[in-house]
């Protein structure tokens, strides 16, 4: 029974009455000023003239009405009488709100709550008038706390939320704290204890975050209060040990008396009688010195229960006796129960039966009140906590709405300078796309023109080297040419010397008597003129179409088509080519043989192409078979060039001339038969041959739209067929 | 008197039988004509020993060329006189030509006159 008491007494008092005290540390905490430099600066002040009406005074008269609110009510009303004259004199509003709020204060420390709610009514008046409402949650919390000790639940729960809603308009941290602090003691009576610790540590929070010492007290004495009263006193010591220790150093007789108050309950509980003894008895001492009503009703009756657990019935008689007073002056019906329930079960033990039923009857009573009266605030909590919740949830509603407006203009905002930066960036890539473009179509076009330069540069190196190749292949025919002119020049001397020496002899004979000339001679010197006349016509004709055939060959080619005798031509650039090597190699010897189909037709191709075709191939085919290296190595071989021409597919349109160049060389080695059609190609030592001749060769053929066709065994022979339109 | 010359223009033929027309009527002179090495080296097969005393052999021929014949008549036939006659009278050709045992060297066009005259020499000699 007595473990019951002990344990559901301490909780209810205490937090009340610190939670009245919140208020006060606000101030005291911003000053940060003692009573005694209060006074000093107020001395000084009173020295000037109107100093009664100066605000700066009235402040300093206010702060210090709060410090004797909480360390002495008594002496505190009557200076608050004072100060609310002077603040009506001066007519300072701001600080008659503070005077009569402080008042207010004075009065419920002194357990005076109807009286103190009169003056906080009055001070709320005057604060919603002022701007800023910056009293309001303040006065607000006092008068829940004023209506909470009252047993009004529903009224101080409605004070304590709008409390918290203006301290978070006010941005005032300290005041939310202590309505938090006010909220959960409610859950604390409710027997909501996780949910009133939970108010707690956010409080606890708050003051760490702030700073405030004493406050942070405050919460860890509450938090222990709560885990007591959930039966674990060995956490409730954690909290306290801590609490009790930051009080004693900070040396505030409030937050002292409160901690060994609540640490003493707590040792009691855990059955260390002797420290709960002397915990109670510093509690009693400062409650005592600084008028603290409750806390001293509670630390007596916690003393004489402890001495009636040590059998100490007389001094356990006397404190129960002092504390049951004390109660009923502050109207403490939880105080005069516990009172009356150990004075009975001490007249009980004492044999005073009667005074025991007396203790008893009065215990019953007020434990009926209790509980009638904590059905009905629990009834009334409960209402009160629907319309706490409603009103809850429409703050939170209202914030919520209007921080959903202001995310939403902030979502927006975002979102507009994200699609901003996007189509900057956009447009940045196009223009970077655009430009890069107009480089790439820049490059292209100086590239097309350096291409168009280097083609053109190509075309005319092109010429050049055609026109080099068929110097070169004229300087190696240059001797063969020398030979074919020479020859009929020979002739051409030769038989005309004759003839001049035939007219001679004619002369002669004819000179001569009639009967000794010799008519068979006459006939055979004319017919012999005739014949040489005709040959000097005909080897003249022959030099001329030598001499003609060169000037073509090194001339830039017409392309012009003509009706050409393919026999003559062959036999032309056969001499040509023979005779050309002959000259410049004079160890060259070779053979050569034509198989020309009678009645061939004539073609119509470019003789002077078609020339340098057959002279190349020619060319080749006598290098191939005669030159010294090869006759060398082979000196039994009979080097043989045979040229054949032949018509085939004769009469049908697809008519071919077919030309062939054969020699008996070494033959073309496969791995190199499909190169040597290409520029440049060649297997004559350097500067021996440009490596062009094929390959224009090929040109010729292909430009006659022709063929020009390679087959070869090696040791054997190499045949070069040039296919001609006919 | 047989004389054999070696030429591929056939023309040759006509231009010395009309320059030596008198000797061969006279019967001091017959003249053979061959186009080319192999022809001329048939023609001197036929007799043996060859009635050929005199080969003039032009020197570029397809074929077998006038050096070859030389190398060949004087190794087969060596009591033949051969002369060469070239259009070609360059000092390697003539060298080459004399140490083959070329009796003379002759350049196209010809001197009939100095021909005329080796051959001349030659009719007096047999005489």
């Amino acid at each position: 029974m007595a473990a019951r008491i002990g344990n559901h007494r301490p909780s209810a008092p205490s937090a009340a009455f610190w939670g009245a005290c919140l208020y006060f540390l606000v101030l005291l905490s911003a000053s940060a000023q003692t009573a005694e430099q209060l006074q000093a600066e107020m001395k000084r002040m009173e020295a000037g003239a109107g100093f009664a009406t100066d605000t700066a005074y009235l402040n300093l008269a206010n702060e210090l009405g709060f410090i004797l609110a909480e360390s002495s009510p008594d002496s505190a009303v009557s200076y608050l009488d004072l100060q609310l004259q002077r603040c009506r004199e001066a007519r300072y509003e701001k600080g008659e709100a503070e005077a009569l709020k402080i008042y207010g204060n004075a009065l419920q420390n002194k357990g005076d709550f109807r009286g103190s709610i009169s003056y906080y009514s009055e001070a709320l008046e005057i604060a919603k008038r002022l701007d800023g409402e910056k009293l309001v949650p303040g006065i607000l919390n006092n008068i829940g706390l004023v209506n909470y000790n009252l047993g009004n639940y529903a009224e101080a729960l409605n004070s304590f939320y709008e409390a918290i809603k203006g301290a978070d308009l006010t941005k005032d941290a300290n005041v939310k704290a202590a309505a938090l602090n006010n909220v959960a003691l409610i859950y604390f009576e409710q027997d909501k204890l996780e949910e009133a610790k939970e108010k707690y540590r956010e409080m606890l929070a708050i003051y760490q975050e702030t700073g405030n010492k004493g406050r942070v007290i405050l919460a860890y004495n509450n938090i222990g209060d709560v885990e007591l009263k959930q039966n674990k006193p060995l956490e409730a010591l954690k909290n306290l040990q801590v609490a009790y220790q930051s009080a004693t150093e900070l040396n505030s007789p409030e937050f002292v008396e409160m901690t060994s108050r609540t640490l003493a309950d707590i040792y009691a509980a855990l059955d260390s009688a002797d420290r709960a003894e002397e915990l109670y008895l510093q509690s009693i001492a400062l409650s005592r010195e600084n008028g603290y009503g409750v806390p001293y009703a509670h630390s007596l009756i916690g003393l004489a229960e402890l001495y009636y657990q040590k059998g100490e019935l007389q001094q356990a008689t006397d404190l129960a006796k002092e504390g049951l007073a004390q109660a009923e002056t502050m109207a403490q019906p939880m105080q005069m129960r516990n009172a009356n329930e150990l004075l009975s079960r001490i007249y009980e033990d004492q044999g005073d039966f009667q005074a025991a039923l007396r203790s008893f009857q009065l215990f019953k009573f007020y434990n009926d009140s209790i509980n009638t009266s904590h059905s009905q605030r629990l009834t009334a909590t409960l209402e009160a906590e629907y319309e706490f919740s409603k009103k809850e949830m429409e703050y939170e509603r209202a914030s919520s709405r209007q921080r959903w407006i202001i995310f939403s203009a902030c979502a927006g905002l975002l979102a507009f300078l994200i699609i901003l930066f996007v189509e900057y960036r956009n447009k940045k890539n196009l223009d970077k796309a655009y430009h890069s473009l107009q480089d790439k179509n820049n490059e292209i076009a100086s590239k097309n023109e350096a291409l168009e330069k280097a083609l053109s540069q190509l075309k005319a190196a092109q010429a050049q080297l055609i026109q080099a190749e068929k110097m070169a292949s004229l300087g190696e025919l240059t001797a063969g040419i020398a030979h074919e002119i020479q020859n009929p020049l020979n002739f051409v001397t030769n038989f005309s010397q004759l003839s001049a020496e035939l007219i001679q002899e004619l002369s002669e004979e004819r000179a001569k008597k009639p009967e000794e000339q010799d008519p068979d001679l006459l006939d055979e010197i004319l017919s012999d003129l005739q014949l040489n006349l005709g040959k000097i016509n005909q080897h003249g004709k022959r030099a001329d179409s030598i001499v003609k055939g060169m000037l073509e060959h090194s001339r830039a080619s017409t392309g012009e088509k003509v009706q050409t005798d393919i026999k003559s031509l062959i036999n032309e650039c056969l001499r040509l080519s023979f005779h050309g090597l002959r000259a410049r190699d004079k160890s060259f010897s070779a053979d050569f043989s034509t198989e020309v189909e009678p009645d061939l037709p004539q073609a119509q191709l470019v003789p002077q192409d078609i020339s340098r075709l057959l002279l190349n191939l020619l060319n080749n085919a006598f290098y191939a078979c005669a030159n010294a290296d090869f006759r060398k190595e082979n000196p039994d071989l009979k080097p043989l060039v045979t040229v054949s021409a032949s018509c085939i597919a004769k009469g049908s349109p697809k008519a071919r001339l077919k030309i062939s160049v054969t020699d008996n060389g070494p033959g073309i080695p496969p791995e190199i038969i499909d190169k040597i059609f290409q520029p440049f190609f060649t297997t004559k030592p350097t500067g021996h041959g440009t490596g062009l001749g094929l390959s224009l060769s090929y040109d010729i053929a292909k430009a006659h739209g022709g063929e020009l066709t390679v087959q070869s065994v090696p040791g054997e022979f190499t045949t070069f067929t040039v296919f001609l339109p006919v | 008197m047989k004389i054999l010359f070696v030429d591929d223009e056939r023309d040759v033929e006509d231009l010395f039988r009309q320059k030596f027309r008198k000797e061969i009527r006279s019967g001091k002179l017959e003249l053979a004509f061959a186009f080319s090495g192999q022809e001329a080296l048939e023609l001197l097969s036929t007799d043996n020993p060859p009635k050929f005393v005199y080969v003039f052999s032009d020197i570029n021929m397809p074929g077998m060329s006038g050096l070859e014949l030389l190398e060949e008549i004087k190794s087969r036939f060596p009591l033949i006189q051969v002369s060469m006659i070239s259009a070609y009278g360059d000092q390697e050709n003539y060298d080459k030509a004399m140490s083959s045992g070329a009796k003379g060297f002759f350049t196209k066009p010809v001197d009939f006159d100095s021909l005329k005259k080796e051959i001349s020499s030659l009719i007096e000699d047999r005489d």
